[in-house]
Formats: structure tokens, sequence, C-alpha cells
């Protein structure tokens, strides 16, 4: 009989000889690739994700054009600097009967190329089939004050006509169907791209296409166009393009705009999900290493038990290529049978996952993705093979035939006969030395992954503990506000009292608390040496050059200290005669004023003598101190800290000398429209002092003041013109109180009513309590599954390794087993001898593992307690030990499991089996 | 006196659906200090019948006794205890565990017992083998008989009542077996352990006492040896 015998021949025949183990290994192995395409579809996942998210607020459009029949985009369209072009055909401007016109929408329908750019989506019902059927933008809906309507109900509006270019000025009650309630598109495009023209001319409210405009009246256009991806030319090109028409003024470059705030408070949500798909393919990623780690112990494992087969094959001539060849064809074999299952399950488990976690993840198919998943899988099956193989290879007849390594180990270790009597003892100890390599991996994987789990849990607990929130239901913070010296109360952008009013009139808000601020000037006759200190805040009294040269040479004195030519000229500038300590004045609600009685440290707040602004309270640094300091570069810098540390060496600290009961004259300081300086002066009484340092944490809270250490005057609302001699000053900051608990629909409510009576002020900061709390707790509950995640991944790894190492020496040793047991060991016995050798396994790597935890812990803590920065995160243990015991307890029955399997066998056919 | 015997002694085995009786209803007694050598051909239950008497397997029927004692109401700690104080077992392959070295291969009947060793008997046990200078290394460093050897050392180191030896020859060469041999008989007669031995080699049977032949697992002829 005539046969070939070749690689192939080899490899399948091993494979069917052994048809158990390598099931175990095809599981290890379909493991690692369905976690490394894993890694591939959450990454592919969080671009297709993100990008859906955007398409779902904003659309597929790159840029808007309005009134796009005067101005065509025909010209980029024939230069191809656009893919795409589709139009709105906009009918008229649609407003509630009885409200007002600025919060109506317009009203029109779009082409077949329009409606897939603006990616329209169905929250309810249908698109509009006939003339007066209406698909409406949820939020527009509530605009036109049909938020209660529901689909089928007849919906009336006051409707202005277009006529090609702007509206009639004359409205026309008109009814529509609601036929379908589409998500929020306009709304979203208007908080990134704020314009009159996306109000007048970007539809809202949708009927049916060919639907025909009234009588009288001529469609305006509005474009909607997707800039060519393989445009020989680049966007900036194609906008001088355009300005050259004379467009630019007509059109939104939305794309262009919304990556321009990609890192403001509005665009969250996408990156969330961005961030949660980034760290389950992280999670994927970590978890193909550790299924590499895997193969890499089968695959040993199983080589191990071939020695005797490898050291034949060398004997008989096989070289160790063929060696490689011969066993790398197998693991080959391997990944092939396993690449279609594992991609299929990869591909459908990530599909599940997604959409078990809400319809924005999505995941789009492409048949490239399997292919690169495949190449990807084997790739990692290989080259964790290929680690063992060539280990194996390197095995020579003779080593393998009589187990030389053993020999040399023994040779190498010294090793002696024990005379002890405690067979479990030994047999574990001899092991440790003739397993050295797993002994050692095992450790470092259990003290990496202690070290991991308590560090892990120390974050979680610490990011518990330090989570962000603020005080208010809804804060509004101004940040444009910049108090200089001089004021200009015509120039200060905040929010009006018509504002705060609109606030109120949404119905669901119990209390606002709403403060002014501007800059003052105390006045004093000499500057003391606080004072001076204090100027540091405001406008610099002193030199900073001859202070950091009197600072360097060792010879301060104040007296020496020249006034900064800045001062002069401020000084000069405002005619004064005495000197000015510049200080900020906060005109506070009478609520949070009283949140200030804690912190008192000197005096009493008296309420009826800080509303008549007869009395001021003062905050102010308890203590300034000057340091001297040096950087990299060798240059001196002066510090001036407010809180005096103690650790520190200050070369001037002066104290606080103000006290409850000091009369201060304090001018406010504002330049008319001619730019001429003016002055506003009064006295007023210090009522209580409270130092910088002790602001109690509700009136921090509340007045938006984060204790600064500028010199802080604080009064009431009602007292603030008394100061400025002006009646009209903008609010800069806002916290709102809700008088219900907050929902997600109050929550999106409120937050598109903020928005709206916010819009125009620029850097305004929305914060919402409900939002940051439901983000803090999704990051907490994200970060919480992910450490916990990863420890268990680490424990089980290192449970598995355990299992593993311990599984086949225990199946290596069954020939053993039968020896003991006919010599004498009982079951029980045999069990305490693989328990002590799990025992010594486990132990090194847990004991270092959690000293080398300690050890860190407590460097970290040193090094925090010696720079003066406490080391926050708390030490945590309790879990990880848990974790240990479980691990130890799991792996400690599948232990007896497996020796109980090889003791069951009579001692005979344990020792035949060989 | 007999130290060991057994009645009605059966073991079945099942290949598939056919039951295979490897010892058939076997009765037969051993007295204390005796040697006694089980021969037949290959197949005939010889081996069998040394692992039921020898407690390493249980009899499907029949019972065992040990100076009277009837061993099948022993439980698994027991009958290890008997093992490791009372048997010794010299296998063909001389089952030496491999991470031990010789000295510590000779204790583990000891060190299972927790006891301490009687150093000048183990002294002697050694000398009269001849290993002196191998008991440093690991088995995979030692020759056939050398290894065997070992495994003698470890079946005496607990001054059994009973030496239990399969094939002890099989995987020797002729002289290292003729060693063996004659060590075994030397030992027994110096530490008056009965010695029963399975060999399919009648010059080794020869050299014993007694002879049991089995054919079929049944005896069909026990024999007086020549000595």
């Amino acid at each position: 009989m005539k046969r070939n015998i070749s690689v192939n021949t080899l490899a399948i025949g091993n494979l069917k000889n052994r048809k158990k183990q390598y099931a175990l290994m095809c599981v290890g192995i379909i493991l690692a690739m369905v976690f490394s395409s894993g890694t591939l579809f959450f990454l592919i996942s969080a671009q297709d994700s993100y990008e859906e998210q955007y398409f779902r607020s904003y659309g597929k459009e790159d840029i808007l054009l309005f009134n796009a029949e005067e101005l065509t985009l025909d010209t980029p369209a024939a230069q191809r600097y656009l893919d795409e072009i589709g139009y709105a055909h906009i009918l008229g401007f649609a407003y509630a009967p009885e409200g007002q016109r600025q919060d109506g929408t317009s009203i029109g329908w779009l082409d077949e190329k329009a409606a897939q750019l603006a990616y329209l989506q169905l929250e309810e019902g249908k698109m509009p089939e006939s003339a007066d059927e209406i698909a409406i933008e949820r939020d527009a809906l509530s605009r036109l004050d049909c938020q209660n309507k529901k689909l089928g109900d007849t919906l009336t509006f006051a409707v202005l006509t277009a006529n090609g270019t702007e509206y009639s000025e004359t409205p026309q009650n008109r009814s529509y169907t609601l036929v379908g309630i589409l998500n929020n598109k306009r709304s979203h495009l208007g908080s990134i791209v704020p314009s009159e023209l996306l109000t007048q001319f970007l539809p809202a409210a949708f009927t049916a296409a060919n639907a025909q405009v009234a009588a009288g009246g001529k469609e305006i256009l509005t474009a909607y166009a997707a800039v060519s991806n393989t445009a020989d030319h680049e966007f900036g090109d194609f906008y001088e393009e355009l300005r050259r028409q004379d467009v630019t003024d007509h059109l939104l470059d939305v794309r262009s705009n919304y990556y321009g705030r990609i890192d403001s408070s509005w665009g969250a949500s996408e990156e969330d999900t961005t961030d949660t798909l980034s760290l389950f393919a992280l999670l994927a990623l970590v978890l193909t290493a550790v299924s590499c780690l895997g193969i890499i112990n089968a695959f040993s494992t199983n080589l191990r038990s071939r020695r005797q087969q490898i050291g034949l094959l060398r004997a008989v001539g096989a070289t160790r290529r063929q060696i490689i060849r011969v066993f790398g064809r197998e693991a080959f074999l391997l990944s092939l049978i396993c690449a279609p299952i594992s991609i299929l399950l990869s591909y459908f488990g990530t599909k599940l996952l997604l959409g078990w976690m809400g319809d924005v993840y999505i995941l789009r198919s492409r048949i490239w993705v399997l292919f690169v998943c495949a190449a990807i899988g084997v790739a990692c099956v290989m080259l964790a093979a290929l680690l063992p193989l060539t280990s194996a290879s390197r095995v020579s007849p003779m080593q393998a035939i009589r187990q030389m390594d053993m020999m040399r180990k023994m040779r190498r270790k010294k090793i002696r006969s024990q005379k002890t009597y405690a067979l479990p003892k030994l047999l574990a100890k001899r092991d440790l030395i003739f397993h050295r390599g797993t002994q050692t991996l095992v450790s470092l994987l259990l003290t990496a992954a202690i070290c991991l789990a308590c560090f892990g849990f120390s974050y979680v607990r610490y990011a518990e503990k330090t989570a962000w929130t603020v005080g208010s239901d809804y804060a509004i913070d101004y940040l444009g506000t910049t108090i200089s010296s001089i004021n200009d109360p015509s120039q200060s952008e905040g929010m009006s009292e018509t504002d705060l009013t609109k606030i109120y009139d949404t119905g669901c808000v119990d209390q606002i608390y709403a403060d002014k601020a501007c800059s003052i000037d105390i006045m004093m006759e000499e500057l003391t040496p606080y004072a001076m200190m204090a100027t540091d805040y405001g406008v610099s009294a002193f030199s900073y050059d001859a202070l950091l040269q009197m600072a360097k040479s060792g010879d301060f004195s104040f007296d020496r200290l020249p006034f900064s030519e800045n001062y002069q000229s401020y000084r000069a500038d405002c005619g004064y005669q005495d000197y000015p300590l510049s200080a900020s004045l906060h005109a506070l609600h009478s609520d949070v004023i009283s949140m200030l009685t804690d912190g008192v440290s000197d005096g009493e707040i008296r309420p009826e003598k800080i509303q008549s602004g007869e009395q001021v309270i003062l905050i102010a640094p308890k203590e300034i101190g000057w340091s001297v300091g040096s950087t990299e570069n060798g240059d001196y810098y002066i510090s001036s800290d407010g809180l005096p540390d103690a650790a520190q060496e200050y070369f001037a600290r002066e104290k606080n000398h103000f006290h409850a009961g000091d009369k201060l004259t304090l001018s406010y300081v504002s330049c008319d429209e001619n730019g001429e300086i003016q002055k506003y002066e009064r006295e007023v009484t210090i009522g209580a002092v409270v130092y910088s340092g002790e602001l109690p944490s509700a009136y921090i809270e509340n007045s938006g003041n984060a204790g600064m250490y500028r010199m802080e005057l604080v009064t009431d609302l009602r007292a603030f013109s008394s100061f400025t001699g002006v009646d009209q000053y903008p609010y800069t900051t806002v916290k709102i109180y809700l008088n219900r608990p907050c929902d997600a629909q109050l929550d999106e409510y409120m937050r598109t009513e903020l928005e709206q009576i916010s819009a125009g002020l620029p850097n305004l900061n929305l914060f919402s309590k409900y939002l940051i709390e439901q983000d803090t707790a999704r990051s907490l509950r994200q970060l919480y599954i992910g450490i916990l995640a990863l420890v268990i991944l680490g424990f089980a790894v290192s449970g598995s390794l355990i299992n593993n190492s311990l599984s086949a020496r225990i199946r290596e040793s069954r020939r053993q087993i039968g020896t003991l047991r006919a010599v004498g060991a009982s079951a029980r016995e045999l069990n305490f001898s693989y328990i002590r050798q799990f025992l010594s396994l486990y132990c090194w790597g847990v004991g270092i593992g959690f000293a080398l935890y300690g050890l860190i812990y407590g460097v970290l803590w040193l090094d925090g307690r010696y720079h003066g920065e406490m080391f926050e995160m708390p030490f945590a243990v309790w879990e990880s030990l848990a974790l240990c015991v479980l691990l130890f307890a799991v792996t400690g029955v599948n232990l007896r499991w497996k020796i109980r399997n090889q003791t069951k066998d009579s001692i005979i056919e344990n020792i035949r089996e060989l | 006196m007999d130290i060991l015997s057994c009645k009605e002694l059966t073991k079945e085995y099942y290949s598939g659906e056919t039951v295979v009786r490897a010892v058939d209803s076997v009765s037969v007694s051993f007295a204390a200090g005796e040697f006694c050598a089980i021969t037949g051909p290959s197949g005939s239950g010889k081996s069998t019948l040394l692992h039921l008497l020898s407690s390493l397997e249980n009899p499907t029927s029949g019972k065992i006794f040990y100076q009277d004692a009837d061993l099948s109401g022993y439980n698994d700690n027991q009958l290890s205890i008997l093992r490791r104080r009372r048997f010794g077992f010299v296998f063909q392959a001389y089952n030496l565990v491999q991470e031990l070295t010789g000295y510590e291969n000779i204790l583990l009947p000891i060190m299972l017992d927790k006891k301490k060793p009687d150093e000048a008997y183990l002294e002697k046990i050694i000398r009269m083998l001849g290993i002196e200078d191998r008991l440093e290394h690991l088995p995979s460093a030692l020759s056939g008989g050398q290894q065997q050897r070992i495994a003698i050392a470890r079946a005496l180191a607990n001054k059994p009542a009973i030496l239990f030896a399969d094939e002890p020859t099989g995987n020797l060469d002729g002289k290292s077996g003729r060693e063996v041999l004659s060590l075994l008989k030397y030992v027994g007669e110096q530490t008056g352990v009965t010695l029963i031995l399975v060999t399919h080699d009648l010059h080794v049977a020869e050299q014993a006492q007694r002879i049991l032949r089995l054919e079929d697992g049944k005896i069909v002829s026990p024999e007086e040896g020549t000595q």
C-alpha cells in the first residue's frame, strides 16, 4: 500500500488521537478569537455609534445654505466640492396663535436627498402623506404649545406664508393633523450654531412632499449638502469659492462648528458612548491577551505530555523546523476550524450586547471586517502557539525520553535527599523546583491581579468620595465675567431680571439664588503690609521685580518695597489721594448670606444692616505668606499663599488686621460712554469677617464663589446699587432649585428652557445636577464594572493557570498516584499532597501581591505626606481578600474533584494507564 | 501458620458485553516466611491474583484474609495503612516517583506512616542491595537494575510481613534479572518476609519453595519448587 506521509498527515493524526485535549484547546482558541474579534467590533462600533449619534442629533449634512434659490450651490457641486445636495421646500412659518413668533418654526417638506441628509428619525407615528398632515420635532412641538397633543390630534397654527426669500407679515390660521413626532434636530443644531437663520429657515415641522405653498406665495429653499470626501481640494479652498460667490453669510458650516464645540457639555452623550465602547474594546483586548496566555498554557501542557513523541520524532531525524511545522500546522488547522465559529459568535455576541446597551449603540456590517477578524484571530493563535512550540522544538531526543531536564535541574539546584517525613510537603517543595516557570508565572499573575484589585477598589472608593456635583439643581455660570478694576456695566453680560422671571415662569422652580459682582476699591490712608500683599490678587501695588530682587537677596522689607507703575498710574487715573486696595463686591440673596453664619470669625451677620447697605461682610485670607522658589531653569518666582502652609518657609507673612466694626471707604470706579472715569464713593462698616479658607460649603455651592484669596465684600442684592450707583446690573451666576424631584423628562425640559433663556451669552456654562449625577453614577458604574471585570479576569486567569497547571500535573502523575497508593497513601493523603502543592503555588502570589500593594500604598502615602498633599485613596483590601478566598475555594474544590476522579479507579488502573 | 489466604476469589472484567473472568474461584493460602511463585502463560490471571491478594484491586467476589482478618471489611484508609505497614510491592516497571531521589523513594512508606525510620535497618538493606552510591540520584538517572533495587529497598523499608513482586525481572537483562532475584531471595531469608512472586519465567519460579501455576484464572498445579 502506497501512502504519502506529510506534515498534514501527522498533524491530523495528532488531532484525531487526542480529541479531548484538542477540544479543550479549541475552547481556548475560540475564546481568544472571540475576544480579538470583539476588540475590533467594539472599536468599529465606537466609531459607528459616535457617527450615528451625531447623525441623529445633527443630520448627515455638512453645510446648510439658506435662500438657496438666489445663491445656488451649482458651481461648487460642478467643481466636485460637494457629493450630495438636497433641498427643503419651505412653505411658511408657523407659530402658536397665542404664542411668540420667535418660538415658531418654518414648515415645509424635504426632497429625497435632503431627507437622506437631514436623517430625520421618527420617534412616533409616520411621515405625512398629504398636505394637511404634519410631523414635528419634539422640541418644536413644545414651543408651539402642543406638548400635550397626541398623534391624530388637530393642530392649528398661525402661518406666515413664504414669499421666496422672506415671510408675509400677516398670519393665516391653518390646521394640520399630527401624524408623526420626530427627534430633535433644529434645537441641537441651534446649540452649536446659534443663528437667526436657523430659527427662520430650517424646518422643524414637515408636511407631505410636493405640498404647495399658499396662493400668492413662493417656496423658500434651504439646501442641505455633504462635502465631498474625495474632493481634490481642501475645504478652505471650497470656502473661498463660496466667499467669492458671496454665499458665506447664508451658509452654516455644521460639521466644523460641531467639532469646534466637541469638548463642551453639549456633546457629552456622544463622548460617553465612545468612552463606554472604548472601555469594552480595552477589556476585550485584555481578554485577548489573557486568552493568548491560555493558549500558551494549553499548548505547553499538550506538548509537555508529548515530550516522548517529540523525542521520538527528533530521534528518527526530524529537524527543529519540522517539529515546529508539525505542531504549528496543528495550531493553524485548529485556528482555521475555530475561526468561522469564533467570528460568528463574536459578531452576534457584540450585536446582542450592543442591543442591550441601547439603540444608540450600533455596529454596521462590513464583510472586510470579518476577514480582518479572521486574520487577526489566526495571527493571535499562531503567535501564542509559537512560544511553546519553539521551546518544545529545542528538546533533544534524550531529554525527551529520559527526562534529562529534571536531572539538569536537580544538578543545578543541588538537590539532596530530604530526611523529612512529611510527604505532601516534600512533594510540594520538589514540585516548586521542577515547575519553577509555572510558579513564577502564577505568582506574577496573582501579584498583578491583587495589586490591580486593591488599587482598583481603592480608586472606586476614591472616585465615589470625590464625585463632583453641584449644590443646586441647575447652575448657570457666566465664565466670561472678568472683574476688572474699572467697571463697565454697559458691557457686562449676564442674566437680566427678565431672564430670571422666565426661569420662574417654567413653573418648575422653587428658588433662584443669583448674584452680581463688580470690582471695588477699599481706600486706605496707607497700605499696611497685609493690604499690600492682598493687592497681589487685584492690581498689584508693588513692583514684582523689586520684590523678587529683595526676596532673592534675603533682605526683604515692606518699607523699601516700591509701588508698581501700574498701581501708580491707576491711582493717578482715578485721582486718588489715598491708596486703593482692589477688592470685589458680591451681591447675594439674603438666604445665601445667612449661609455664611457658620464661618464668621469676627462680628456677626445682622441681615437688616446688610440689606440696608450699612454693613458688609469681609471675606479675606486669615494670613498671607510670600515665599520664593526657583524653577528648573534657575528662574526665581514669588509664591503668594493665602493659606500659609506650616511646612513652607515664608520670607514675609502677615495676618489679617481687618475687624468687625472697622469703617471702610469704598470706591466704585467705572467709565462712561466717553471713556471718562467715574467714581462712586461711600462708607460702610464691616459687620462680620469670614476667612477665605473657612467658608461654609453651603455658601460656596450657592454663591458662585469658590473662596478666592482676593479681598471680597459681600452685600445683599437689594443694597448693591447703593455701592455702584447703577440700577441695572447683570447677574453673573444663577443657582436654581426645582420645586419637585427631577427626572429625565423634567431635566430635558429644563435644560432646553434654560438654553433658550441663556442663548446669546458667550462662554456660558450650564450645569444640571441631575445630568451630572446621572453621568457620575454611570461613570462610577462603568468604572466599577470595568475594574471588577478586570479584577475578576485577573483572578480567573490566575485560577485557570493554577488549575491547568495542577490538572496537567495530576493527569501526568496518574501513575505516580497509583504508586503512592500502592505503597500506602490514602486518598486523603493524596488530596492533602496536591492541596499543599496548590497552596505553595497560590500563597506566594497572594502574599507578594498584598505585600506589594501595602508597600506601594505606604510609599505613596509617605510621599503625599512629605509633599503636604494627603494621599486620599482609601486602603482597600477586603474585596481583594474575598476574591482570593473565592479563588482558593473554587480552585480547591475543582482540584479535589480532579484527584477524586483519579483515585476512584483501582490502583492497578492508575499504574497501567501509561 | 497462614499469614495470607483467600477463598473463592474471583475477578471479572467487562470487555464490551463480554465478561472476562481473570481469576476464577481461587482459594489459596500462604505461610509466614514462605517464598511462593505464581506462574502461568500470558493472560492466565497471575498478576491479577497478585493485585487482589495485595489489595491493589478489589475482587468481584470471594474473601481475602490477612492473619485471619477479612480484608473485605476494610475501608480505603485501613487498606492504605495495611499496605504501608505490612505489605511491600515490587513492580515490573519499578514505579518510582520521578521527582524524588532514590533515598526519598525508599523512605516513601515511612514518610506516609509518619514514623522515624530504623536507620540501621535501612542501611543494612541498602548495603545488601548495593545501592549506597545511587541514593542521591533521580530515577531517570538510574539504570533499570538500579531502579528495581531502589524499588525493592522501598518495598522492604517498613519491614513488611509480605513482599509482593510482579515480574520483578521482566524489564531487566539476564544478568541484572538474576542479581535482582538473588537479592530478593537473600533479603527474604534475612528478614523472614513472605515473598509472593509472579513470573512467567520457569527458571525464576524454580527458585521458589512453592509454585502455583495458573491457567485461565484457575490454579491448575500447585507444585513444590526446587528450593
